[in-house]
């Protein structure tokens, strides 16, 4: 053991510039979001001039506000092994309920109303959330199916909250204002969009969830092998639950951004792609459905991969449909280079 | 008629996995129309013998003759194709599908573009009553059955194959006597028709109600074959064991241990089918055994007792006061850590790094409110336990997989030290392990036991228990049997208590 030991040093040393470059080369394998996202990136510099002009990132930045939370609500739940196909219907729903408060509910005209109803539309989304936990952790009952059930549901208290129409909020009014003001504008002299802060500060939360606190490294635990950990003595269905109802919560978040840059809501926001968008966020990014892989940075690489890809496309006025297929074959690409290297690993 | 004596003939067979031996030079000859006992201890090499057979497993060396012709059966395709069918303790049936489709499934894939449900059913039937059992609704799904008619449905498919050569792998182990009765009328009834049988099993009794010849391994290697009729039931058991005790487990310094009061007493436990009357107790500063063959309920008790499994009736006495565990986790809380028979499955977390796995059960000790994380700490105990126990690798932070089945098994014992659980039930912490490691992980047992812990440990090695117990409790049929005091440990009155000789 010894005489091994010793005799490895001298190797290593020697071995060392090389290690450090197969280092390199692992990582990017690895984390081959991180190229593809630089790859995306010098792409559509060269496509279209368009692209890199400050009006563009800010642009960028702001959309991707509400698709980058509920990926990360995603990720916390395909962490635990499971999925969450009612975040459309999560994200609508909340983003009704601050419109329905404030205007149906006349909250807009109280000096909090508005503080109100953005409380009640995340208290929405923590709910919505944990109805899905319940039913998957404690009756351990499939995600898919449970939160397939959900989205339908949300769908439908979508519809019948606003009875099909439109909620438009008065934009005269001072809480109506100050909502749509936050959504546009951007903070004085740095002239980055309201949401946007919002969303690096809950990624920064989120990291430092994940990376720094029990809760984290157990929601990981969970998926990586939840009947070790149960036999470990670990309540694994308690983390199981949280990880839903969180991903609520950002789904609450993410609505009244969405209502927030509309000054209204609508059942028809359902059918935006949140649900899809974010799973494939998150599965560029490097997680496994199968739980216990995956973390916040990728995740927010994953969200800006698509991200990019959306706007380069809309950039060189690709059509809608084309632009599905385009997303596909990147998702298809970003999985497929994973799967790879894993084996190679 | 016959040109060849035995219907199967296997001759100097070896086979080893990752270095250990588990055949070596074994033989096996079975006449047509014989009922062919194979048997031996737990890991005496039964199975890994029948794996070869049926081309689970590819021989290292060795011959195989089936009706006299030298053959390579090199898939388990091949050895269908040869009239060669396996019955295991687990059936191969699918249980959502009907009877009749569970029987000719293997026609599927080929030979029907279009089903005939009707022509199927009347085959499925007709064969059914062949053997005897026309009371089998081949519409039935096969979930429906009792588990020993899922058995006579096994059997059903493997005749229906043309199988000549029947392996049967314990497969009374989970039917009651009456259905046990049938069974071996239909065993009979099948050796008339000339089907050369092998029935591996561990139940003296059924063996000298039924066999013809019996063949015993030991340790991997032949024993020998003989006539049912010339053998007494102890002097078969003579043949299974008396092997010479490898030195390899620690010395325990006597000076160094103390028992002390029971910690644990378990009384009457009875939990589903497995389990029906268990009782033991366990003391501080004592290594006791729970011993007995494989499917003797062991494990299962465990499971019960801790809450993981439902317990049907009996009580639990913590330090001397009764409690019944509703979970893994209420277990844990009261001191009792748990390691699993399934490592790879149960024990770890393959794929996180070997610190998470140390710390995570008891990752409260690492991290102030609002449940934030203290790396430095947590990095230095893990490193720390790392050294304690010898987890051979370069960084904590490397996955679990990355390491041995040894060093993985040390990760998975580290984890119960880390939470200084202080009774500590071990369910088979060798099973997978080199003899290298499993002499580091006895060591720290030892270590453990003169820190005054309490430690179970269930293993289907008899050595082990002998080298390692002060006292072993031993199982049959779900129930504690017997228990034997450590100077009257030996491989013959575990024996006598696991089989009942």
């Amino acid at each position: 053991m010894g005489v091994s030991e010793q005799s490895k040093l001298p190797s290593d040393a020697a071995n060392e510039g090389s290690n450090r470059s197969r280092g390199v080369v692992r990582f990017l394998f690895a984390h081959n979001a991180v190229v593809l996202l630089i790859v995306m990136f010098v792409v559509a510099a060269i496509i279209s001039d368009v692209f890199l002009s400050t009006g563009n990132m800010v642009n960028i930045l702001r959309q991707q506000s509400t698709f980058m939370l509920v990926a990360l609500g995603m990720l916390m739940v395909m962490l635990t092994g499971g999925i969450d196909l009612s975040v459309s219907s999560n994200v609508t729903v909340s983003s009704i309920m601050v419109a329905y408060f404030l205007k149906d509910l006349s909250f807009q005209n109280l000096s909090w109303g508005l503080m109100f109803s953005i409380f009640m539309a995340i208290v929405s989304g923590l709910v919505f959330g944990a109805v899905n936990g319940f039913f998957v952790a404690k009756l351990n009952m499939p995600p898919f199916i449970v939160t397939l059930a959900m989205m339908y549901a949300g769908r439908g208290v979508a519809f019948i909250i606003t009875d099909a129409n439109t909620i438009l909020l008065d934009q005269n009014v001072p809480a109506v204002e100050a909502l749509v003001g936050f959504a546009t504008g951007s903070a004085p002299g740095i002239n980055i969009p309201y949401p946007t802060i919002v969303m690096v500060l809950i990624i920064v939360v989120m990291w430092l969830v994940m990376h720094y606190t029990s809760f984290g490294r157990l929601v990981t635990a969970t998926g990586s092998n939840e009947t070790a950990v149960l036999l470990a003595g670990i309540n694994s269905k308690k983390y199981k639950f949280w990880s839903y109802a969180l991903c609520g919560v950002l789904c609450g978040v993410a609505g009244v951004i969405l209502a927030a840059r509309t000054g209204s809501a609508t059942a028809l926001s359902t059918s935006t792609s949140y649900d899809m968008t974010s799973i494939a966020a998150v599965v560029i990014g490097g997680a496994s459905l199968q739980g216990g892989e995956g973390n916040v940075p990728m995740t927010v690489v994953g969200v800006f991969v698509l991200a990019i890809i959306g706007n380069i496309m809309n950039l060189v006025s690709l059509g809608v449909y084309p632009q599905l297929v385009v997303k596909a074959i990147i998702i298809i690409l970003a999985v497929l280079l994973k799967s790879v290297s894993s084996k190679t690993a | 008629m016959a040109e060849y004596e035995y219907a199967v003939e296997m001759k100097g067979i070896y086979k080893s996995f990752e270095g250990v031996h588990a055949l070596e030079d074994v033989g096996l000859s079975v006449k047509p129309g014989e009922i062919h006992a194979l048997m031996g201890e737990n890991g005496a090499g039964k199975s890994t013998l029948i794996k070869v057979l049926s081309g689970a497993h590819r021989a290292d060396a060795g011959e195989v003759f089936v009706r006299g012709k030298k053959t390579d059966i090199h898939n388990t395709r091949a050895a269908n194709d040869l009239g060669i069918s396996v019955i295991y303790q687990e059936f191969a049936l699918v249980p959502h599908l009907s009877v009749a489709e569970n029987i000719f499934i293997d026609e599927f894939g080929s030979e029907y573009v279009r089903i005939d449900w009707k022509k199927l059913r009347a085959r499925a039937k007709a064969a059914l009553e062949a053997i005897g059992f026309g009371d089998i609704n081949p519409r039935i799904m096969v979930r429906e059955l009792s588990v020993a008619y899922q058995q006579v449905v096994e059997i059903c498919k493997a005749l229906t194959r043309k199988a000549e050569i029947l392996v049967l792998d314990e497969p009374t182990a989970v039917l009651t006597n009456k259905e046990v009765d049938k069974l071996f009328g239909l065993i009979r009834s099948l050796k008339e028709q000339g089907t050369a049988i092998i029935y591996v099993s561990h139940r003296l009794e059924e063996i000298f109600r039924l066999t013809d010849r019996i063949t015993v391994l030991k340790d991997g290697q032949y024993v020998d074959t003989v006539n049912t009729a010339d053998m007494e039931p102890q002097s078969l058991v003579n043949m299974m064991i008396g092997r010479d005790l490898k030195s390899f487990f620690p010395e325990r310094d006597p000076a160094k241990q103390k028992i002390g009061d029971v910690v644990l007493k378990v009384e009457n436990v009875s939990a589903g089918r497995m389990v029906k009357d268990v009782s033991f107790e366990l003391r501080e500063g004592e290594m006791l055994g729970l011993s007995g063959l494989v499917g003797a309920g062991r494990t299962e008790s465990v499971r019960a007792i801790l809450g993981i499994d439902r317990m049907d009736g009996g009580k639990v006495y913590l330090r001397g006061k009764e409690i019944k565990f509703k979970s893994a986790k209420d277990a844990f809380d009261n001191g009792v850590g748990f390691l699993p028979e399934d490592r790879k499955n149960q024990g770890v977390l393959l794929k996180m790094p070997i610190k998470y796995n140390i710390t995570f059960s008891c990752i409260k000790r690492f991290t102030t409110y609002f449940g934030w994380l203290l790396k430095k700490a947590e990095n230095t105990f893990a490193n720390e336990i790392k050294d304690k126990v010898g987890i051979k690798t370069n960084d904590i932070r490397n996955a679990v997989s990355s390491l041995s089945g040894g060093n993985q098994q040390k990760v998975a014992i580290s984890r119960l030290l880390a939470c200084d659980s202080r009774i500590l039930i071990l369910d088979e912490p060798t099973r997978g392990v080199d003899v290298g490691a499993k002499m580091e992980i006895f060591r720290l047992v030892n270590d453990l036991i003169y820190q005054n812990f309490a430690v179970l440990m269930i293993s289907s090695e008899m050595v082990e228990i002998i080298g390692m117990c002060d006292r072993a409790v031993v199982f049959k049929d779900g129930r504690s049997v017997g228990e034997v005091q450590r100077k009257d440990l030996t491989e013959e009155s575990l024996i006598h208590y696991a089989m009942g000789v």
